[in-house]
């Protein structure tokens, strides 16, 4: 996903959801700064390293592959943005470390997700933002894994985008991948950028959905593919269902986080409260774009009323650079690496208590509690 | 390139010019360890590729192709360890044919990398340096001693090249 | 949630008709990389192998029968003309035998082939009956071999296993994709 759902489309469910515009504003800028917060910038802003949030393309080809180097990569990709959707996962097959891989699996649903919305439950609105970009992700990237493996994330030639027909089947045709790192994707030709095939079961080409491209990005498309680990089974991304369904379950979440719902439970979704803009929302999810920004901009306008200020990731550096060492956790940013920290130990400390080595150390404690 | 592989890129680049100046300096007395570190290596990746498969990668679709490639590796590496028996002149004319497999696949990769508009023009030079070196070193096949001077001037460069690379920015797609 | 649903075709015979078809592929494209490998062993063994590609051309020279000693000079060099052609002639029609065998196994499996394509089934059942007859005395004689020539031998060894495990596995991909598709349209 990308900033079009989850900085527009956030804004939208947590209007939606009751909040007013400057908590729905901090809410979306929390979810779409997990895009940014890498330790590059964190650098540049003073932030703790151990709150990094992604990895740039530059860290990534810098980063280490060895055994620490995975963790650190496992721990951050795996916490925000590819949430494993069952680490206790039973397979037949395939050793120790196969299974390891396996269980990274995201997607939506899981016991994770319910842990991570309820870790953001009674905390700031920007928590609740770190939580729905999280939740978001586990349905635009469900099938992949938050860690470099060849094994669990590669794809091959078979892709097919599926095309809705008038007799209420659907027409299959050929994706093709071009690996040209400074093209850009054409939707109309089915032309999609993607990482090249890597045979090192460990190459950072291997992380996530990098072979598949940004496919999963785009909430237009439906498509069939044959993911690695799937045993020659065809899998179905149906984005169009899936971003209505995160969309829902983001709205319903953020009701839990303002009080309006007693618990949080998985797969229960705000159908009512949506239903009467469902038109709205399902035609912007199916408009055959790129970025769906505009679109989801002005949907939220229409209903809060209110001008969404474009995304700025330096909108709140100044802030937390200048307060005294005693007020920074109330900044903008304080909350958020607070925020983050405990995301990334909750989900590392799951991994570990489920015998999964991919996971590492948890986070240090001292850095938790600042 | 990760740093990791930044530094095997680069212990290999030092290994191979120290093997380049000692083919230089002492001529043939330097083959038996060319053959077997370049053995040995080839093995190994052979070995790997084969442990890989057992273990993880005969779970994966299309994952049979590691095994064929694993076995490959394996039979190049026994095959040229089976090299050392042989008369030099014939082993140089060996790493010579593997200098110009490896300048050919410079050129192709090259030309792939300037369709997709990617960075092409070292690896074309890397290659035709490497394909003038195989020449050179064909057109004066009968005089041995300067063969392997030639040669050696060839694996000097190809050890540069690795060198530099290793040192280089590279531009990766990654996800976001 | 009202989106039209797709349901993919995954019954047994589906799933294992894209496991074969995959296997088929790349069993096509091993084909045509071993058959490389090949041939630039054949090459290196003619170089430095005990029936090198001198003494093959000296064999050449002293069966032909030459009166003349004016026309004798010429005979060397005929005859190393001669030998090497008929070499690459060989290779070259080797290769072309396997490279026909690999990729149209490749098309078959990945379904780019304009129409059914039997010949190929037929050249690897006989490159594989080929490679059985010559084969299986070196692999059932390898082991009492002497020291010197182990190397060589496990490494020829293990490529002819290989090799001959692919052609199986091409085989039986291919029949496994016949069987399939014949109980689709029964």
């Amino acid at each position: 996903m990308q900033e079009d759902f989850h900085y527009y489309a956030t804004y939208c469910a947590a209007i939606l959801a009751g909040y007013d515009h400057a908590e729905s504003l901090l809410i979306c800028h929390a979810a779409q700064l997990v895009d940014h917060c890498s330790r590059t910038w964190l650098k540049t802003v003073g932030g703790p390293s151990d709150a990094a949030t992604t990895q740039l393309q530059l860290e990534l080809m810098e980063a280490r592959t060895d055994r620490p180097g995975l963790i650190d990569i496992t721990r951050i990709w795996s916490s925000f943005h590819f949430l494993p959707r069952d680490l206790y996962a039973e397979i037949a097959r395939g050793t120790r470390n196969y299974k390891d891989r396996y269980r990274l699996i995201c997607g939506p649903n899981g016991k994770l997700l319910a842990d991570t919305v309820n870790l953001a439950r009674d905390r700031s609105p920007v928590a609740a933002g770190i939580a729905m970009h999280v939740l978001a992700d586990t349905w635009a990237h469900t099938y992949f894994a938050g860690t470099p493996s060849l094994v669990i994330n590669n794809t091959n030639s078979h892709f097919y985008e599926l095309f809705p027909t008038e007799d209420g089947g659907f027409e299959r045709k050929h994706i093709s991948f071009s690996h040209n790192p400074t093209a850009a994707d054409d939707p109309e030709k089915r032309l999609y950028v993607g990482s090249v095939y890597q045979s090192s079961e460990y190459s950072i080409m291997n992380l996530g959905h990098g072979r598949a491209g940004h496919l999963p990005d785009y909430s237009y498309i439906r498509y069939v593919y044959l993911p690695a680990w799937g045993g020659y089974r065809e899998i179905v991304k149906d984005n169009p269902s899936d971003y209505l369904h995160a969309f829902s379950q983001m709205v319903y979440a953020l009701r839990f986080l303002r009080g309006e719902e007693a618990e949080f439970s998985t797969d229960t979704y705000a159908t009512a409260t949506i239903a009467p803009h469902r038109e709205t929302i399902r035609e912007i999810i199916a408009k055959r774009r790129v970025d769906a920004s505009a679109d989801w901009k002005a949907f939220g306008e229409r209903l809060s009323g209110e001008t969404i200020p474009a995304f700025d990731r330096e909108k709140d550096c100044e802030e937390y650079r200048h307060a005294d060492p005693g007020s920074k956790k109330d900044t903008f940013l304080g909350q958020f690496f607070d925020a983050a920290l405990r995301q990334k130990s909750m989900v590392t400390t799951r991994i570990l208590e489920s015998g999964n080595r991919l996971g590492g150390l948890p986070p240090r404690k001292r850095r938790m509690s600042s | 390139m990760t740093i990791w592989q930044r530094i095997n890129q680069l212990a290999i680049g030092i290994v191979m010019l120290l093997l380049g100046v000692l083919l230089f300096l002492y001529d043939a007395d330097t083959y038996p360890v060319i053959i077997v570190l370049y053995s040995l290596a080839l093995q190994l990746t052979g070995y790997r590729l084969l442990w890989y498969y057992f273990t993880m990668a005969r779970h994966m679709v299309g994952g049979r192709s590691i095994l064929f490639r694993g076995a490959l590796f394996l039979d190049f590496g026994l095959f040229t360890g089976s090299l050392l028996t042989v008369p030099q002149f014939y082993v140089l004319i060996y790493l010579t044919g593997t200098l110009a497999f490896s300048a050919i696949v410079d050129l192709l990769r090259a030309r792939e990398a300037r369709g997709i508009q990617a960075s092409w023009k070292l690896k074309t030079f890397q290659g035709a340096v490497k394909l003038l070196t195989v020449l050179i070193c064909l057109i004066y096949l009968h005089s041995e001693a300067l063969v392997v001077d030639i040669f050696s001037v060839g694996f000097v460069f190809s050890a540069l090249m690795r060198i530099v690379n290793a040192c280089r920015r590279t531009r990766v797609i990654t996800i976001s | 949630m009202d989106f039209p649903v797709y349901q993919p075709d995954n019954s047994e015979r589906a799933i294992s008709l894209r496991r074969h078809r995959d296997a088929l592929a790349i069993s096509g494209a091993a084909v045509i990389a071993f058959s490389i490998w090949d041939m630039i062993k054949v090459f290196i063994e003619l170089f430095l192998g005990e029936e090198t590609l001198s003494s093959m051309v000296a064999t050449v020279i002293e069966a032909i029968d030459v009166t003349d000693p004016e026309d004798m000079k010429y005979v060397p060099l005929i005859a190393w003309v001669t030998t090497v052609t008929i070499l690459l002639l060989a290779c070259a029609a080797i290769f072309f035998y396997h490279f026909i065998i690999g990729i149209s196994a490749y098309r078959a499996g990945r379904q780019t082939a304009g129409k059914k394509n039997r010949l190929y089934l037929v050249l690897t059942v006989l490159i594989l009956a080929v490679s059985l007859f010559f084969y299986t005395p070196n692999i059932l004689h390898f082991f009492p071999r002497d020291e010197e020539t182990d190397q060589i031998g496990l490494a020829t060894l293990l490529v002819e296993l290989t090799s001959i495990a692919n052609y199986l596995f091409l085989l039986y991909s291919a029949y496994r994709i016949h069987q399939l598709e014949r109980e689709a349209l029964s």
